[in-house]
């Protein structure tokens, strides 16, 4: 027998429906102190899970402090070499400079180019200067022989001439030449080459514009460091803000399933 | 519902949480006395539900309505409740106490109520083993005493769905408790293998 006063075999659908009205009318009262009891659990809740769930807010802010700091404080000292002894930054300055810079490197190059065509001016000229020496040995050469010549033709002439007295006039007269060939003035070495100079083209030297050693000091010199040292990291901190965004959405689609 | 106290309590203001849910503390504490038919584990089943709605507060999204959300946790709440309690089947007298049971006590009416008190947790037993859908119209409807038409919105859904989510709750429970074995609450089983079990 049972409490619903009904047998379970004999009417089963009466039998669960009274069952399950005794049970919906037999709820006792909520405790009084239910509301204060889960209240004080919320409150400890919030304790408890307030410092963890503040961490990783404070050190990500420290992460993008020392990112900021450090990334510009590493991006300073690389640019120092460039710098007045002060160490202090001016971005115009530095762009003049640079600017400044390939300019001159242009007219020295320029003057380079000069200097080489006088070069090749020099050798081609000490190569004329070779070729008239060359000229000059010749021509002595030829003066010298000239009289012996003059006397092997005579004797060959009186030799061939029937009579002596041929032989003697040509022999007088082959003398005579030979007197004269000796009496003319001895060929000088006249060829000259000319001197080769070189005289590079004088180029100015360009000093470094006055703005280039204005410094960046203080603070406002740091923090214009710090705009450009984001303007040249930018495309990597977008790829980290990207994979980051990727990240969170995967995380939330997996926490929405 | 009030907009502005679930904005304020999503933000993490408790006591805006505690106005939200002061109404819906009597349903909190209804469905867990229905689950777990002790005083003591109902309170506390209701307390962890309270903390777990808090926790979750800010995935809701308003897909469906703020009771239903609430009940589904608080019937979550009881389920991983019954789950344990199968695990570890420590005897105790207190539930029984709060059931105005004294061993001690020989006055009449005592073995009754010793009867009916098992008659219950032999349903509390049954309901468990129900699919969530059935389970949940049924609890709703037949012990929370809410229209089909309240728990047809509660649990987005239409009326008649509802009628006949009860019908074959009602069947299933006829045949649980029509049988001699003991019935044992599901373990971790998945909700389709409970289904096609049904």
């Amino acid at each position: 027998m049972s409490q619903t006063g009904i047998k379970p075999e004999l009417n089963p659908e009466l039998y669960l429906d009274q069952l399950l009205v005794g049970m919906a009318e037999d709820v006792p009262p909520m405790p009084a102190d239910f509301h204060d009891k889960w209240m004080n659990a919320i409150r400890t809740e919030i304790k408890q899970s307030s410092p963890v769930s503040q961490w990783p807010k404070i050190l990500s802010i420290a992460a993008v402090f020392v990112f900021l700091i450090g990334g510009t404080l590493i991006y300073r000292s690389v640019r120092k070499p460039i710098l007045p002894e002060n160490g202090s930054v001016n971005t115009a300055a530095v762009t003049e400079i640079i600017e400044t810079n390939n300019t001159s490197m242009s007219e020295t190059t320029i003057a380079g180019s000069a200097m080489e065509k006088a070069a090749d001016s020099a050798v081609e000229a000490d190569l004329r200067m070779d070729t008239a020496s060359e000229a000059d040995f010749t021509a002595v050469n030829s003066a010298e022989e000239a009289p012996v010549m003059a006397m092997d033709s005579a004797w060959e002439a009186a030799y061939e001439a029937e009579s002596m007295e041929e032989a003697q006039e040509a022999y007088d007269g082959a003398m005579e030449e030979a007197e004269e060939a000796e009496t003319r003035p001895a060929v000088k070495m006249t060829a000259k080459a000319p001197a080769a100079e070189i005289t590079p083209t004088e180029v100015p030297a360009t000093e470094a514009p006055a703005s280039a050693s204005v410094a960046r000091e203080g603070v406002g010199g740091f923090f214009a460091d710090m705009g450009d040292f984001l303007l040249t990291v930018w495309p990597y901190l977008l790829i980290v803000l990207v994979l980051l965004a990727i990240a969170a959405a995967v995380k939330k689609f997996r926490k929405k399933e | 519902m009030n907009e502005l106290l679930l904005r304020r309590a999503q933000r993490g203001d408790p006591d805006a949480f505690g106005q939200l849910m002061e109404p819906m503390e009597q349903l909190v504490w209804r469905v867990c006395w229905h689950y777990t038919g002790d005083r003591e584990t109902s309170s506390d089943c209701a307390q962890d539900a309270m903390i777990r709605i808090w926790r979750g507060l800010e995935s809701y999204r308003g897909d469906c309505a703020f009771e239903s959300w609430v009940y589904r946790i608080a019937a979550n709440c009881c389920m991983d409740w019954l789950r344990k309690k199968k695990r570890d089947r420590s005897v105790s007298m207190e539930p029984m106490r709060d059931q105005g049971f004294d061993p001690a006590d020989t006055s009449p009416g005592t073995e009754a109520r010793v009867i009916a008190k098992d008659e219950r947790d032999r349903l509390r037993e049954a309901i468990a083993l129900l699919p969530d859908d059935q389970r949940d119209a049924l609890v709703l409807t037949q012990l929370e005493r809410v229209s089909y038409e309240e728990a047809a919105r509660m649990l987005d859904t239409t009326e008649g769905t509802v009628k006949s989510r009860v019908n074959r709750a009602k069947a299933r429970l006829r045949d649980l408790l029509s049988t001699e074995e003991e019935l044992s609450v599901p373990g971790n089983v998945k909700k389709s293998e409970r289904r096609s079990r049904t």
